[in-house]
């Protein structure tokens, strides 16, 4: 059985998810909210802005960058890897898996139950690559709404996070031993051991039709 | 009373009245928020975050229905959205078109941060801030210059001694 992502996403809007008694979402080992996205928007780029009126220099400017993009492994690692040890998934995921770039296949149709946008699979090459198409990302949404489609440099922090932290969960992390999702996990992940990292391909920020990110293997 | 929340499947794009949301978990919001501060300092990120929340919040009651003649209804709409979202219990019980305390017996930022930071050096719920002042604005229909907003007890601080957070809102000067 191929995955089927209209059943995912139908899935997970079953799954009612809205805040309890206390007001919290608690979910999938985390506690969930519906952010607005141009909140989360806006603190990136505005963020972005002042700490750039700051300094010139591009090293320091990059680094700013990955700030947001590790905001990302850290969204990936563990929503998404909650998610991919969670009972759900083995409810309405497991059985739709027939190897391991189901895995890939399954969390991307999770992904777009969140309201993120639309990521499509472009290419997988197992253990290798993954090229990933963003369609309307609420990220560049609101920077092509504020900023215009000339900016220096790719906008889509979250997706770069988010897919290398896939690659490097699935590949490297054996997510589907269920390994504890710890701190101490993260860090051998994302800063000792890191395997897969993302490269914009072409941004809509930049003036691209499309945006689309790809995620390989570090030599 | 709360509005709902709809998806659009065509585009993959969930939305609460007119406001894109998205789903995210408290391990992101909390980096995140932690990381605006670092690139650009305490003071600049807080007035940012606030009023960052300000305008969505805004934005969403000038998009969805709701007898904007009675504060009640707008303060109720409110604490019943920011429950369903995720953030927590609001109780704006406390407050008139003057000001007043608002209360958070539980708030999304304040009791994730101090489980993955420990202690905060200062209040943490800027979310909340900004979601309180668009609230109060819209219900009484002041404005979002004319207002002084704090935050004089976080429990992300010390939740052993404050057992709530507590937001203070008056006319600015005062």
């Amino acid at each position: 059985m191929a995955i089927d992502e209209d059943i995912i996403i139908e899935s997970v809007q079953q799954l009612g998810l809205e805040g309890g008694e206390n007001g919290l979402i608690l979910e999938f080992g985390v506690a969930l909210t519906y952010g607005f996205a141009d909140y989360y928007a806006e603190l990136e780029y505005e963020a972005e802005r002042l700490f750039q009126e700051e300094t010139e220099d591009e090293l320091v400017r990059q680094a700013a960058r990955e700030l947001f993009i590790e905001a990302g492994h850290v969204c990936g690692f563990n929503t998404l890897g909650g998610i991919m040890e969670s009972e759900a998934w083995e409810a309405v995921v497991m059985p739709m898996i027939e190897k391991q770039e189901d895995w890939i296949r399954g969390i991307i149709a999770v992904i777009n139950a969140l309201g993120w946008g639309r990521y499509e699979i472009v290419e997988l090459i197992p253990g290798e690559k993954l090229v990933v198409q963003v369609i309307n990302s609420y990220e560049c949404r609101h920077y092509l709404e504020h900023y215009g489609t000339d900016a220096e440099s790719a906008k889509c922090y979250l997706s770069l996070g988010v897919l290398s932290s896939i690659m490097n969960l699935i590949y490297e992390g054996k997510i589907v031993e269920k390994p504890e999702l710890t701190e101490t996990f993260y860090h051998q992940l994302f800063k000792e051991n890191k395997k897969f990292v993302a490269r914009s391909i072409s941004c809509r920020a930049k003036g691209d039709h499309v945006c689309r990110i790809e995620v390989s293997k570090i030599d | 009373m709360s509005a709902s929340i709809s998806f659009d499947k065509e585009r993959n794009i969930l939305k609460i009245g007119n406001q894109p949301v998205v789903l995210h978990c408290h391990h992101y919001n909390m980096f995140l928020q932690q990381s605006i501060s670092d690139l650009i300092g305490d003071e600049k990120a807080r007035t940012l975050q606030i009023s960052a929340a300000h305008r969505v919040i805004s934005r969403l009651y000038e998009s969805i229905r709701v007898n904007y003649s009675d504060p009640e209804q707008i303060l109720t709409l409110g604490s019943e959205t920011f429950k369903k979202l995720g953030y927590g219990i609001i109780d704006f019980s406390k407050v008139s078109a003057s000001g007043g305390k608002i209360l958070l017996p539980m708030s999304h930022y304040a009791f994730n941060w101090f489980e993955k930071f420990g202690p905060a050096k200062k209040g943490v719920c800027l979310f909340a801030m900004g979601f309180a002042l668009a609230t109060m604005n819209k219900a009484f229909g002041t404005s979002f210059d004319s207002t002084d907003i704090r935050e004089t007890q976080c429990r992300a601080m010390n939740p052993e001694e404050y057992e709530y957070c507590i937001i203070e809102v008056g006319k600015n000067g005062n």
